[in-house]
């Protein structure tokens, strides 16, 4: 039996994407045990609820990620939504849902890219984040913005987009489609992704369930929790909508889920060009919150559910908003992934939960 | 079949049992939040189970008072029961990752507690003027109470009647003129009162440094001028105030 050694490994290091921090028990070169720490970016942004009213506070819940930028804002707008009885017109629902999978798309194929570098297959790596730029160029172009869109406010959306340019965000989703099956093809069925992602990081379905694991993380481990399936907003609208299971429960069955989910995502879009309805994206959202008054709300993000909650103080500032994010809640799952693994993988791991530190600590 | 969020408010005693309940019913933890109140820290705990979310709250948690964890069940939970003891200063024990009060590195203890001079004044006078506003709703303006009947119009109802209920018919108009008069006047009264222009409170010396501190170095001494003379100004209109009483 090795001597167990203790290896501090982040929160800067060459192989994180975030600032994360692990503790890392080794014994030769099979890790025991993995501590997770955060705590390095925490930026209080709850608290500010309390020198920005309803309205304004928008601008701030999208900058908690600037990945889920768009999720984080809609989430917010429908928790407030839900929290002073309002209703958001048709097409501005169908608008909030096309946009959310636009962040879809972009949020996995950067993952992709990430993951891709991870394991050495620089040029998968360039294909997806050049695909993914293209769908920066549609936010641009819809928008005005490449990240940060601005484009949800309380009660629907900024502004409508016109059929003109709703076809041409198909069309480029349809030049996006014809190139990303050639990467979705290299995922899938390349030997060197194989040999390097199977077996890696394994969760049984039921530590997934015991853990909450939440998002593509628990997915991949045949744990049925994509939010979309209750068809809350314009996602109710859609004819059939049948979430991307896996049973490999490792890094290669995370990764097929958000490569399949890629294109699941285009598809929900046509579908949600092709039957939105006409009318308009906004209502006025005006007056104080009711004092006492409390909702909460859950959104399918990217990397999985997120959960909001406000609770309003009779002024137009709320007296507490809270946002937790799919990664606080996947980090006990990456723990135990870490469990028995070798070294050398600790990186591909933690990757495949797509950690966000910065939307964890807020 | 949309989501459902549910809330319900139980006792801290109570907690472990809900917990177990839904530990041992399939639920999955979802996430714990707190909320700095006057009489304490509310606690609030989610479970999930298929499109249903339901949250317990725990009111008025002290420093007298230990909260379970719920990690032995849940280890899911270790991120938001450290923030809470983090952030909200909240006593939880036997937690499985403890990291100390040290999850966050934060500048001052317990930062979510902390309320400045200027979230509070503004929070006292919305709340204030939300009193101010319910109290006026439901007094009846005056335009909206029944016009007291002028003593040439009761006459004129008096002679309609028979002569042996004339006194009668005539005793109750009156009475009912008078009463008319009087929420009349009192309506009035009111709405003089509230289009009279509110007198101001005057700041502290200690407020005034309070917000003197929020400012850039540069401009204190202006800010801290410009409050001073403010302060004076309203003194004298509260005491203009008390002397028009």
């Amino acid at each position: 039996m090795g001597q167990h050694t203790v290896i501090p490994f982040g929160p800067q290091h060459p192989v994180l994407p975030e600032p994360l921090h692990l503790d890392l028990v080794v014994e030769d070169e099979k890790v025991i045990e993995a501590i997770p720490q955060i705590g390095f970016v925490h930026r209080g942004l709850e608290k500010l609820t309390e020198t920005r009213d309803y309205n304004a506070f928008i601008y701030i819940a999208e900058r908690i990620c600037g990945i889920c930028a768009f999720g984080h804002s809609l989430g917010y707008a429908e928790t407030v939504e839900k929290l002073m009885g309002v209703q958001v017109p048709e097409r501005g629902e169908y608008l909030r849902a096309i946009m959310h999978e636009l962040s879809r798309v972009h949020s996995h194929l950067l993952w992709l890219g990430l993951a891709a570098d991870a394991f050495g297959y620089e040029s998968l790596f360039m294909h997806c984040w050049r695909l993914r730029e293209r769908i920066l160029d549609l936010f641009e172009k819809t928008t005005g913005g490449r990240v940060i869109l601005s484009a949800v406010v309380v009660g629907g959306m900024v502004r409508d987009q016109d059929a003109q340019m709703l076809r041409y965000i198909q069309d480029k989703l349809e030049g996006i489609r014809e190139d990303y099956a050639q990467i979705c093809k290299a995922f899938l069925n390349d030997n060197s992704v194989r040999n390097r992602l199977c077996g890696v990081g394994y969760i049984s379905p039921e530590d997934a369930r015991a853990l909450g694991m939440v998002g593509p993380f628990g997915r991949a481990s045949n744990v049925a929790c994509d939010l979309r399936q209750y068809g809350n907003g314009a996602y109710g609208k859609l004819s059939d909508f049948q979430q991307i299971l896996s049973t490999d429960g490792d890094c290669f069955g995370r990764a097929k889920v958000r490569a399949e989910e890629v294109l699941q995502s285009i598809d929900i879009i046509n579908e949600l060009i092709a039957t939105i309805p006409d009318g308009p994206v906004s209502v006025p959202v005006k007056g104080n919150v009711p004092a006492g008054a409390q909702a909460s709300n859950v959104l399918e993000q990217p990397r999985g559910e997120c959960y909001y909650y406000a609770l309003g103080n009779g002024t137009k500032f709320l007296e507490r908003m809270r946002m937790r994010t799919p990664t606080s809640v996947n980090l006990a799952g990456m723990a135990t992934a870490l469990k028995g693994c070798d070294l050398a993988d600790v990186n591909m791991i933690v990757l495949t939960i797509d950690p966000c530190i910065s939307c964890t600590e807020r | 079949m949309p989501t459902i969020e549910r809330f319900t408010d139980i006792a801290l005693a109570d907690l472990l049992n809900v917990a177990n309940e839904k530990h041992s019913g399939g639920w999955r933890a979802v996430q714990v939040l707190a909320c700095n109140t006057e009489e304490g820290i509310d606690l609030t705990y989610t479970f999930n189970k298929d499109n249903v979310w339901e949250n317990y709250r725990i009111k008025g948690i002290t420093k007298q008072d230990t909260v379970p964890s719920l990690q032995q069940m849940y280890l899911c939970l270790f991120p938001f029961e450290n923030e809470v003891v983090d952030l909200f200063g909240v006593n939880i024990a036997g937690m499985a990752l403890d990291f100390g009060g040290r999850l966050y590195d934060v500048a001052v203890n317990e930062p979510m507690t902390i309320i400045s001079p200027e979230v509070k004044a503004a929070r006292d006078k919305a709340k204030k003027a939300a009193q101010a506003a319910a109290a006026k709703a439901a007094q009846p303006a005056a335009e909206e109470l029944p016009k007291p009947l002028t003593d040439e119009e009761i006459e004129a109802k008096v002679a309609a009647v028979s002569p042996e209920k004339q006194d009668k018919v005539r005793a109750a108009l009156k009475a009912k003129q008078k009463k008319d008069q009087e929420a009349l006047a009192e309506a009035q009264a009111k709405a003089a009162q509230a289009e009279k222009p509110a007198v101001p409170v005057p700041m502290t010396d200690e407020e005034i440094e309070a917000k003197v501190a929020a400012v850039a170095p540069e401009k204190q001494d202006k800010v801290r001028a410009a409050l001073k003379a403010k302060q004076k100004k309203d003194i004298a209109a509260a005491q203009a105030g008390k002397d028009g009483e």
